[in-house]
């Protein structure tokens, strides 16, 4: 038995040596590899951005190793299109991507590793490769697992406008919501008010969570043109409608009827009650203070808290507020008044 | 006669402890296997391309971020800084003042410009009173609570009553942050669309690191031999040992130095539990049963991302008081659910998890002491003969070391954050070298931490005599 054991110690003692060999080899190749594009960086960051900002029309000299080539000029775009932040117009961005990279990334679609493929297809986003719409589509097409992979392909997508997303959208029953208002996020003017017509004429073609994620996302844009649109929501059967219209309302800070709100105040459903009196303080109504002098006793701490958030928003909340604390009958809601009183609120004072 | 029987169940026992070892290292290994496709699937992953539009999503669920602090007044306001500075659209920061003797309170006061608030604090769970409640004036999403004395646990429990949002980060008040670890560790959350219950990512080991106004500047190795192996040890638990019970949906624990929680969940389980050390453990199973039993499909998840960097022990002193009590949590922590263990209803994690902590986490330390036992009587006593002493041995030294080279290896897949070959050497060289001295400590101390708890006596927060991982200049 011995001899076994020792033999296989010596396997596995050998096994850690070439482990440990390869380890300190990649290493060193790997260090030597982030060495040399550094320096690549030093010298060719400054001219190369002269360039993508269209100081000079000639584009400076990059390695003639393709490898480091694609790496480079990966590093440097992103470099510069973080840094611009749209600040900047792209189309020599994406010239240049197309001219460096669009061979390598089709080779990565094709046959790269799962992380080569995620990583080449945010880059194909970022630096707006929309040439490459057809490639991405297909490849799209070819994804079964709703992974990263999966959802950043839908996004490239959604990016470069292509319509085939909306038919998509509207086929799939079980896409996340935050998935369609990523997608919604990214579409223009015009797809997003074809979306917003599909709900309008035919409501049973559309998928509950898109159907959510479309009424959310008006109050995302904080458009009044859809202000109509997240009204007509607020009558919808469905609770879950209906509360992303409050929540949109909220963030739109806009209602063409207070008297909208007024059967919200009395909800049976505490989230609706939370949210009409958010509404209320976003929209500073002055004349919500009964129903929020109501709400600050509600049973449910959110309501509570809400109702006394909204009312130092009004035009004499600290007033009305020091009431709640001193006379309210309600002994929670004077002592969340008593909270606010002395909470600050927002991100700068 | 009697002398026989003493030999004869000296080799028996020596036969027992070569089949358990032989039996860890396969499920290790399997572990390994199990780990590493989904490393090496995310190897060279962009991973701050995808976190790019969650950083900025209005969809991101905000998340409070609780810090339990006692006697920190070294560290604590380099971790405020460190959260206060994440990358991340909405959250709120509540330090909680475990009843501090030090000037921890005093502390975040000066620093942040705080000033006393009234508070209307919602009770889910019962804790030791709030004494009183400040706000930043600087920053508004800053809060300290300042409470008596009842265990980090009950000051969790104290944060989470006050917290407004619906997930909430725990985070230990000597560990920093990266600076987007809670969109990573948010992001199974949010991408699974609340499926997830729970999240912890990495922990890293901060010492050798230059850590400036709460940010890691650089990465490197700490000098002492007792932190080298502890970093060995630290890739060896999260790298092959959480990943691999994770993917397996059986993972056990999030560590209490950094994790994110879907508060409803943890109020329905019934928040930590004050009267154990291992609250972080404890909670995590508390969960598993409830999603159990509610037939939920909710679960809990690992990223192998090292986001969390905590301080650890320098001193044989504070290491043995943190391995003791480590222990004795893990013990109460399996003696509360004991009826879970190989109980079928919990699928998974009775079957293989928790049986798991306790063989190879929790009695591994008696049968390595049994094994310890064995090497020296056979070499100095002659009682067992000397084949089994021979290949006690050799099992003890590669039962360590092969898995330790092997999360050396998986470190460097993912990440490789170490700067130069000569780290990735000097950790394999320590890794080899555990078996000689660090584990034979921790079995010591694991068995003491084992004794701790048969004792029944009460532990504490643990003093860990720090030094504070950030330079503020």
């Amino acid at each position: 038995m011995v001899s076994i054991v020792i033999w296989t110690v010596i396997l596995l003692f050998i096994i850690q040596l070439c482990l440990l060999g390869g380890l300190v080899l990649s290493k060193i190749h790997s260090l030597k590899d982030e060495r040399l594009i550094s320096t690549y960086i030093e010298t060719c960051e400054k001219p190369f951005f002269q360039y993508l900002e269209r100081e000079t029309e000639e584009c400076p000299e990059l390695p003639s190793d393709i490898r480091y080539r694609v790496r480079l000029v990966e590093r440097l775009l992103n470099r510069f299109v973080d840094q611009a932040k749209g600040r900047t117009d792209y189309t020599r961005v994406r010239e240049t991507a197309l001219t460096y990279l669009s061979h390598a990334y089709r080779l990565y679609l094709k046959k790269g590793s799962w992380s080569q493929r995620v990583n080449t297809l945010h880059y194909i986003e970022d630096f707006g490769m929309i040439d490459m719409k057809i490639e991405v589509w297909d490849y799209f097409k070819r994804l079964t697992v709703v992974d990263e992979e999966y959802r950043q392909a839908v996004r490239v997508l959604a990016s470069f406008q292509d319509e085939r997303i909306i038919r998509w959208l509207l086929e799939k029953e079980t896409i996340p919501q935050r998935l369609v208002k990523q997608v919604l996020r990214r579409f223009e003017e015009d797809l997003f008010q074809q979306m917003v017509k599909v709900v309008e004429d035919e409501p049973g073609r559309v998928p509950d969570p898109v159907h959510l994620a479309i009424v959310s996302f008006c109050g995302e844009k904080q458009s009044l043109d859809y202000l109509p649109f997240v009204e007509g929501m607020l009558l919808s059967p469905s609770k879950e409608i209906r509360l992303k219209a409050l929540r949109s309302l909220m963030e739109m800070k806009a209602c063409t009827d207070h008297h909208q709100l007024e059967k919200f105040y009395e909800s049976d459903v505490w989230e609706e009650r939370m949210y009409a009196a958010k509404i209320a303080g976003s929209l500073k109504l002055a004349s919500a203070q009964d129903a929020l002098l109501k709400l600050a006793g509600d049973p449910h701490w959110w309501v509570r808290y809400s109702a006394c958030e909204a009312m130092k928003n009004l035009p004499d909340g600290t007033r009305l507020l020091d009431y709640t604390h001193k006379h309210h009958e309600d002994k929670f809601a004077r002592s969340m008044a008593r909270q606010h009183l002395t909470v600050k609120v927002g991100d700068t004072i | 006669m009697n002398v026989d029987l003493f030999y004869t169940t000296m080799e028996m026992m020596g036969y027992l402890v070569i089949v358990y070892m032989i039996v860890v290292a396969v499920v290790y290994l399997a572990l390994f296997l199990i780990a590493s496709p989904n490393i090496r699937k995310e190897r060279g992953l962009h991973r701050e391309e995808l976190i790019e539009d969650t950083a900025i999503n209005t969809d991101t669920f905000p998340v409070s971020v609780l810090v339990p602090a006692y006697n920190e007044e070294v560290g604590v306001v380099s971790t405020a800084r460190s959260m206060l500075a994440l990358n991340y659209p909405q959250s709120e920061v509540i330090v909680i003042d475990d009843g501090s003797k030090d000037e921890t309170a005093e502390r975040m006061i000066d620093t942040f410009a705080m000033e006393r608030m009234e508070l209307a604090v919602r009770r889910h769970f019962k804790t030791e009173e709030i004494l009183e409640g400040y706000q930043s004036t600087t920053h508004p999403n800053l809060y300290l609570l300042r409470k008596e004395n009842g265990g980090k646990a009950d000051a969790l429990n104290a944060g989470i009553n006050f917290s407004k949002y619906p997930y909430f980060a725990a985070i230990d008040g000597d560990s920093i942050l990266d600076r987007d670890a809670l969109l990573k560790t948010m992001k199974p959350i949010i991408d699974s669309n609340g499926t997830v219950a729970a999240t912890g990512g990495t922990v890293r080991i901060a010492n050798g690191s230059k850590i400036i106004k709460g940010v890691v500047q650089r990465i490197g190795l700490p000098k002492q031999p007792m932190l080298l192996m502890q970093i060995v040890e630290y890739f060896r638990a999260f790298l092959i040992g959480r990943l691999g019970l994770s993917k397996l949906n059986i993972l056990l624990i999030i560590s209490g130095a950094f994790g994110v929680f879907e508060k409803n969940r943890v109020i329905k389980a019934g928040g930590y539990d004050s009267n154990t050390v291992g609250e972080d453990m404890e909670l995590i199973v508390r969960i598993h049963r409830s999603l159990k039993d509610e037939k939920s499909r909710q679960r809990i998840e690992y990223i192998q991302d090292p986001v969390c960097w905590t301080e650890a022990p320098s001193t044989f002193y504070s290491l043995r008081a943190q391995r003791k009590r480590w222990q004795k949590g893990l013990a109460e922590t399996l003696w509360k659910h004991r009826e879970m263990i190989f109980n079928p209803k919990y699928k998974g994690i009775g079957m293989f998890s928790l049986p798991y902590y306790l063989f190879v986490e929790l009695l591994s330390a008696i049968f390595e002491m049994i094994g310890y036992f064995i090497i020296i009587s056979g070499i100095f006593f002659s009682f067992v003969s000397i084949e089994i002493t021979i290949v006690v041995s050799l099992l003890t030294v590669f039962y360590g070391s092969m898995i330790s080279s092997l999360a050396v290896l998986l470190e460097e897949w993912t990440y490789h954050k170490n700067p130069d070959p000569k780290s990735v050497l000097l950790l394999y060289g320590w890794a080899l070298s555990e078996s000689f001295w660090y584990r034979p400590l921790l079995v010591w101390w694991r068995c003491e931490g084992l004794f701790l708890f048969l004792s029944k006596r009460k532990s504490s927060w643990g003093n860990m005599n720090r030094k504070g991982l950030s330079q503020d200049y």
